[in-house]
């Protein structure tokens, strides 16, 4: 570029600078104008390409040059040429490259004077400094400190500018002064420099040789330069200066030994820049932090609501309210619950949750809980020896305490709002736990198979020990009768039901934390399931009626299972009240009920009839159930606290929407609705190739949950079997965490990946929705931008839903790795491409007659699969199809063919701002949910921000916030209009409206962005891929 | 006898622009200190212009030559050099061509039509605009004071030169690049710019 004749011959036509030649940056050294009209024609793929030849130069060869420094100044001088806005812009990564380009020489004795490299010096000041005089200098003084440039005239010119631009005429006047005795080069320069600068200086009348040394202390690292020396002549300075306040200043400084600076205004800094070991300077970044502005980061999941139906958590306890309001929380702090770690040589290490200390204060001396309970209360004053046994017991219980309250998000609520009254008790009375929660364990025997551990013989064993053989321990204020059921129900405990249940099964708690040979059962459990015949019941649904029964018993339990805690929050009130037998009484004839109704269905084995009665058995129940608990309702309504969110005491009726008049369905989430609608599907669920159920309880998701948290530090990797396939799924990592479902990143057998949803208890509905979907969409275009369903695992317990993986993260992980790079949203062009994506999604599944009911932009996956690109083309040519989302999440959908013509929803979760208006003002809605939610993701792209609408005085809604002035307003605001008042638009759903705003929008993409968009989406596949990482 | 007007009336345009251009270029540059210049309206822009009498009076008797020359059709092309006194050597080199078209063989049939006044204000308020561009790419020249300017005319061998104009050879600048600006148009010429800069 520096051939100089040949460049004389051709001239470069101004014509091809001007249109961008407010964009150009000036240099000092000037530009290329061949370079310049080479750089504004070049596109961006081609600077991503040199640039990474540079990047992998510096990599590979950077350690062998002769002249390393050449090869930064090569890049450097690039990225001026490739991007003329300049360096500060962040596209062009400058300040990057000549950071790192400085830090690199920075010990190296032999470039410290190179010119060259004091110019990337300066320039890196100029650049990014200049704005700030205190940084440039802070910047200086580094060098200075750091000898760069010491022996170049160049260095002290420029510091000395910058101090006299400071005003600091004697400061920059002593930094000349400094450059001459260093005998810099070249010198003659350095010496006329220092002649003009005096005669300025005399002109603006300054008297800089009278305080000529005071000023150059604040740079002064030699050991020589004796710091209070300084400071006396300063004080001397002062004392010449003779301000009579000054004096008197002065004056006090002696009478109290106090020294002030007040007076000079910078030794604060100068004691800093005095220290020793200032050997780094920080990259600007770094300095800068605390002046950034932190871009709030979109959080997941913030509508998660409770869709558990049967769930008694309170609303609080939910994750993502958690996360809202971080808790700090020391490893080491006093709010951790303390714990102990046992080793004994040859096993696994023992965590047990339990204060140690309290319990052996002393080598000979130990207390149970019990005891130091009533310590800590100074109720205490007998002390009884106590077996280890028992302690040990003790420990153990309150562990599976712990450990219950922490299944709460998985959905354990049998067992917990069981543990409620027990809770409450002991915070409150602080009487034995123990006796309570043996007392609840008790009451339904054999119903709840999540806590038998209770239940198990050696445990009976010692809970009747205790009470037989160890007299009550003495507690102040207790009374007998307070124990009298632990007796009574431990002998009831002894009825053939709960025998046989335990002879069947060994305990089935997993409890990792005990190494025991019931906990190695437990765990050899899991593996050595027995499992029936691994054949579809299609097959053989005529010749062996045991699996089908098998079958039956399995859904009758868990309809079963969900009666029972569908009358529990009833249950719990009269718990409360003490009136304990006529309950279990009623419980019993419920119990009744139901084996009746089982054994009617036995005899039925064709599927069809296998089908039916179900539904009538469940009708059956709905009606025994809503007398009762209307009865208990109408009692106990009083007692029961509104902060128990669970829909059942919000929804009391759990809608049929064939019973309703204009077809509004008030709990659409719920359970047992769903299970009807499919208990009516033709074909049924069963036939489904890739539906497999299984007749056991797998037990897995708190384990896997557990170890998966325990492998991040000890790298185990649990395995799921899955024996009707054969497939082994190794866990490797969990993925993300919904209302009531985890989803992990599992590596098959055959070394493919997938994502696999674990929900408990288990659920089909998702699974049904995606087979609907691929069903009805089947060889459409659309189809690959819905998450794939391979398989799915029902167990009673559980259910394993197997998805494919994308690796790529959310639409909202993009936007938060956008603005963790440049604050701001995404590229307009590119919110615009998503747009279109998911609007022929919508489309499409709208057509198809689902509803996905919860589109949000963390349920949208990227999907940049592995292609060359051309222009866009929205029909998917020139690689478009590779390009675009995955929908994920279908677990609060619905599928209108399976109801009623115009059946409409309302949402009994809490809903928040993504949600839409209907749902929030508890009107009911049906496909204005999408719309919104459809709007909710455009609007987090463009703005970074969720939804806020405003409803003008005319009734409709619009965007709380304003466009941008650069975007195409006219476009958004008609997407927008229409998405946010969907329901003025026609008839739901209203395709229609849809296809034409999408027309529109991909006729924009088409005309302005076609190879811009092909960029944005180049660069950014780059980039996830390295985010993956 | 209208021909003469309209030529005296083009060389006049030509003139001035040469006069407004110097100075803007000679501000913009740096070669005199700011606080010589004030602001002048002219083609519809605001452009600089020195207030110091001797380099007022040295420009406007350059141009008073060149004037004469320009009207003789004797002058082809006029190069404002700026050159550092240190070293002496080139550091930019403007030139503007100067192309009469009555001076054009009669074979290139490229007869200008007629240019409207207000269309060739146009034009050189197009170039005087690229011309203050120019300072996006240009080299910055530093320590002010350091930098002279000279004025080269090319003319035909046979014009008069009056004494106080010596003949010098043009050298190229070492390592230069070139830029080409606009160029105007009045009846009689047309006027092209550019700009060769040390890079």
């Amino acid at each position: 570029m520096r051939s100089g004749s040949n460049s004389i011959n051709e001239a470069i036509d101004f014509d091809a600078i001007e249109p961008e030649k407010e964009n150009i940056i000036p240099l000092k050294e000037g530009r290329s104008a061949r370079g310049l009209a080479q750089a504004l024609t070049s596109d961006s793929s081609e600077l991503h390409n040199t640039r990474i030849q540079y990047e992998r130069r510096l990599l590979e060869e950077l350690e062998d040059m002769d002249d390393p420094l050449e090869l930064f100044l090569e890049y450097i001088s690039w990225i001026n040429n490739a991007f003329p806005q300049g360096g500060t812009s962040k596209k062009s990564r400058m300040i990057e490259v000549i950071e790192r380009c400085i830090t690199y020489f920075k010990d190296m004795e032999t470039y410290k004077n190179d010119p060259r490299y004091l110019k990337v010096w300066l320039w890196y000041i100029e650049l990014y400094s200049s704005d700030i005089l205190q940084e440039c200098k802070d910047i200086f003084i580094y060098m200075f400190r750091k000898r760069i440039g010491a022996k170049l005239t160049l260095f002290y010119e420029e510091f000395a500018a910058l101090l006299f631009h400071m005003e600091k005429f004697s400061e920059a006047y002593n930094i000349l002064k400094l450059g001459v005795e260093e005998n810099s080069r070249p010198q003659h320069r350095l010496l006329k420099k220092l002649n003009e600068f005096e005669i300025k200086l005399r002109e603006l009348n300054v008297n800089f040789h009278e305080n000529s040394m005071a000023d150059t202390r604040f740079l002064l690292s030699e050991p020589n330069n004796f710091i209070l020396g300084r400071r006396r002549s300063s004080f001397t300075n002062n004392e010449t200066n003779s301000n009579p306040q000054l004096q008197g200043y002065q004056q006090q400084v002696s009478k109290h030994e106090i020294f002030q600076d007040n007076n000079m205004p910078n030794s604060n800094e100068s004691e800093n820049i005095n220290r020793d070991g200032w050997d780094v300077l920080e990259p600007k970044a770094s300095r800068r932090k605390e002046n950034k502005q932190h871009s709030l980061l979109l959080e997941p999941g913030s509508n998660i609501g409770p869709i558990e139906q049967i769930n008694d958590v309170l609303p609080n306890k939910r994750p993502s309210s958690s996360q809202k309001l971080a808790i700090f929380k020391d490893d080491l702090g006093r709010s951790d619950p303390i714990y102990k770690i046992l080793h004994i040589p040859g096993k696994k290490s023992e965590k047990i949750d339990c204060n140690f200390d309290l319990i052996y204060p002393n080598p000979d001396e130990e207390y149970c809980i019990e005891e130091i309970l009533a310590r800590s209360r100074n109720l205490y004053y007998n002390r009884k020896p106590l077996d280890l046994n028992l302690t040990e017991d003790l420990n153990q219980n309150l562990q599976e305490t712990k450990k219950k309250r922490k299944l709460v998000p998985l959905g354990e609520k049998a067992p917990l709002s069981r543990m409620k009254p027990l809770e409450d008790k002991k915070t409150t009375d602080g009487e034995s736990p123990l006796v309570e929660s043996y007392q609840l364990s008790e009451k339904s025997p054999g119903i709840f198979p999540q806590s038998p551990k209770l239940i198990s013989p050696e445990h009976e064993n010692i809970s009747a020990s205790r009470v037989d053989n160890n007299p009550p321990l003495e507690y102040k204020g207790i009374t007998r009768t307070s124990i009298l059921p632990l007796k009574d129900t431990s002998k009831e405990s002894e009825t053939p039901v709960s025998h046989s249940r335990e002879t069947l099964q060994p305990p089935k708690s997993p409890t990792m934390t005990f190494f025991s040979k019931a906990a190695m059962n437990e765990v050899y459990s899991m593996y050595n399931q027995h499992y029936s015949e691994p054949k579809e019941p299609l097959e053989n649904n005529e010749t062996t009626n045991k699996f089908i029964f098998d079958n039956l018993t399995q859904e009758f339990t868990r309809q079963h299972m969900d009666d029972l805690t569908e009358i529990k929050p009833a249950d719990r009130p009269i718990e409360k009240n003490s009136e304990k037998t006529p309950n279990r009484q009623k419980k019993e004839t419920n119990f009744g009920l139901d084996t009746n109704n089982e054994q009617k269905i036995y005899p039925n084995n064709s599927l069809k009839e296998f089908m039916t009665p179900i539904q009538e058995r469940t009708e059956k129940t709905d009606h025994l159930s809503p007398d009762e608990k209307n009865r208990n309702w109408t009692t106990n309504k009083d007692e029961i606290s509104s902060t128990q969110s669970s829909p059942f005491l919000t929804q009391p009726q759990p809608g049929l929407p064939e019973e309703k008049k204009c077809h509004i369905v008030e709990n659409p989430l719920d359970p047992h609705m769903r299970k009807q609608l499919l208990a009516g599907l033709r074909p049924p669920l069963d036939q489904y190739d890739t539906f497999y159920r299984y007749n056991q309880p797998l037990k897995m998701s708190t384990l896997l949950k557990r170890i998966q948290k325990m492998s991040k530090t000890e790298n185990k990797n649990p395995i799921v079997d899955f024996k009707k396939t054969g497939d082994l799924y190794c866990i490797r990592t969990e993925l993300g965490e919904g209302g009531y479902a985890t989803v992990y990143l599992a590596e098959s057998s055959t070394g493919n990946l997938r994502a696999l949803k674990v929900e408990k208890p288990a659920s089909v509905w998702e699974y049904y929705i995606l087979k609907q979907v691929e069903e009805r969409l089947r060889g459409q275009f659309v189809l690959s931008s819905i998450i794939n369903a391979n398989s799915l695992h029902c167990f009673e317990d559980e259910s394993y839903l197997v998805l494919n993986y994308a690796s790529q993260g959310t639409i909202l992980d993009l936007i938060n790795l956008q603005k963790s790079k440049t604050r701001g949203p995404l590229d307009e062009c590119l919110c615009m491409f998503f747009t279109v994506e998911l609007m022929k999604i919508v489309e499409s599944i709208h057509r198809a007659d689902i509803l996905h009911g919860d589109l949000k932009p963390d349920n949208c996956m990227i999907r940049f699969e592995k292609g060359n690109l051309g222009p866009y083309r929205p029909d998917g040519s020139f690689g478009w199809n590779k390009k675009g989302i995955y929908l994920i999440d279908f677990g609060r959908s619905f599928d209108m063919r399976l109801l009623q013509p115009n059946t409409k929803f309302k949402a009994n979760w809490k809903t928040d701002q993504q949600d839409c208006i209907e749902m929030r003002s508890g009107k009911p809605w049906t496909y204005e949910a999408d719309y919104y939610g459809l709007a909710g993701i455009i609007h987090a792209m463009l703005f970074g921000n969720f939804i806020e609408s405003v409803q003008l005085p005319n009734g409709r809604f619009k965007l709380r916030q304003s466009f941008k002035r650069y975007w195409r307003q006219g476009l958004w605001s008609s997407v927008f209009d229409v998405l946010l008042n969907s329901n003025e638009f026609g008839p739901f759903p209203i395709i229609d409206q849809i296809t034409r705003l999408r027309l529109e929008i991909e006729s924009h993409l088409l005309g302005e962005f076609d190879d811009k968009l092909k960029d944005v989406v180049t660069d950014l596949e780059l980039e996830l891929t390295r985010f993956k990482r | 006898m209208s021909n003469s007007i309209s030529l005296r009336g083009s060389t006049k345009t030509i003139t001035e622009f040469f006069e407004y251009s110097i100075n803007s270029i000679l501000y913009q540059r740096g070669v005199y200190p700011q606080e010589d210049f004030t602001t002048v309206r002219k083609y519809g822009l605001t452009l600089l212009k020195t207030h110091d009498e001797e380099l007022k009076a040295y420009i406007r008797r350059i141009l008073a030559q060149v004037h004469k020359w320009l009207v003789g059709g004797k002058c082809n092309k006029l190069v404002l050099c700026i050159i550092n006194k240190d070293e002496g050597d080139k550091v930019e080199e403007w030139s503007f061509d100067v192309v009469q078209f009555r001076k054009l063989d009669q074979n290139q049939i490229e007869l200008p039509q007629e240019v409207d006044e207000n269309e060739t204000q146009n034009q050189i308020r197009s170039l005087v605009r690229q011309i203050t561009a120019s300072v996006t790419f240009l080299p910055e020249i530093n320590n002010e004071g350091n930098y002279t300017f000279n004025v080269l005319a090319y003319t035909d061998a046979n014009a008069k030169v009056p004494l106080e104009w010596s003949d010098s050879d043009n050298k190229p600048i070492n390592n230069s690049e070139t830029v080409q600006f606009k160029s105007f148009h009045t009846n009689e010429h047309q006027v092209g710019a550019q700009v060769s800069y040390r890079y």
